[in-house]
């Protein structure tokens, strides 16, 4: 994504992963890229990893990245 | 014991640590992973250029800690170990630094041979790294590989 770190206002509604990807897809294009790629990243929410529609409230950390290249 | 550092580590001294952990082991693995030169290509004829100059190594500080406790739990779950000593460095490294070092201590060796195996496997794609690699000719994010993935089935049961 070619970025570390975003703070968002709270937006109503937001209540699930899939919605903040749609949500950043109509102001980012690179959420936008994302939404509709083949390979869609790896999500995590509190540092746990998530999925798509695993369950956002205010203040949550959401974190979408690449396939991890460790060891 | 986990740790996420830029500094390197003395091999010695982990295992000394470890050893009086562990108490009445009989058996300590312990593995340690170093910078290729040659880290995207395997062929021999390669004109250099795509040799690795520098490896930067991100991670995400908190989620990576998090993941590599949990593999530890796994690993100890799994069989009866008397220590786990994962520590993995990052920031930038070039060839023939240490990167990671992973140790394990039971009573018998085939815990440790094994849990160091399944931590390992399951550090590399399975804890938030990421490996970007400069050559002479170009730094690029490495892509994960196939083999890294098809090598955590095995420890499925």
């Amino acid at each position: 994504m070619g970025r570390g770190e975003d703070r968002l206002e709270a937006v109503e509604d937001l209540t699930t992963v899939a919605a903040l990807i749609r949500h950043l897809s109509e102001t980012d294009s690179s959420f936008k890229e994302l939404s509709q790629s083949l390979n869609p990243p790896l999500i995590s929410v509190n540092q746990v990893f998530a999925e798509t529609s695993s369950p956002i409230t205010d203040g949550d950390e959401v974190g979408f990245f690449p396939p991890m290249t460790g060891g | 014991m986990i740790s996420v550092q830029t500094d390197d580590f003395n091999v010695e001294a982990e295992y000394t640590a470890l050893r009086h952990q562990a108490g009445d082991a009989g058996a300590i693995v312990l593995f340690t992973g170093l910078v290729r030169e040659l880290y995207g290509s395997e062929s021999e004829d390669s004109d250099g250029s795509d040799k690795t100059q520098r490896l930067f190594l991100e991670h995400y500080p908190g989620m990576t800690e998090k993941q590599l406790e949990a593999i530890s739990q796994q690993a100890s779950k799994r069989w009866p170990l008397l220590g786990v000593r994962i520590l993995h460095r990052v920031g930038e490294l070039y060839p023939g630094d240490q990167i990671v070092l992973v140790a394990t201590a039971s009573r018998h060796r085939q815990a440790a041979f094994e849990s160091a195996d399944f931590i390992m496997d399951f550090l590399k794609s399975r804890a938030p790294f990421w490996k970007k690699q400069t050559t002479p000719s170009e730094s690029r994010w490495i892509e994960s590989r196939e083999s890294d993935t098809d090598a955590l089935k095995r420890w499925q049961e």
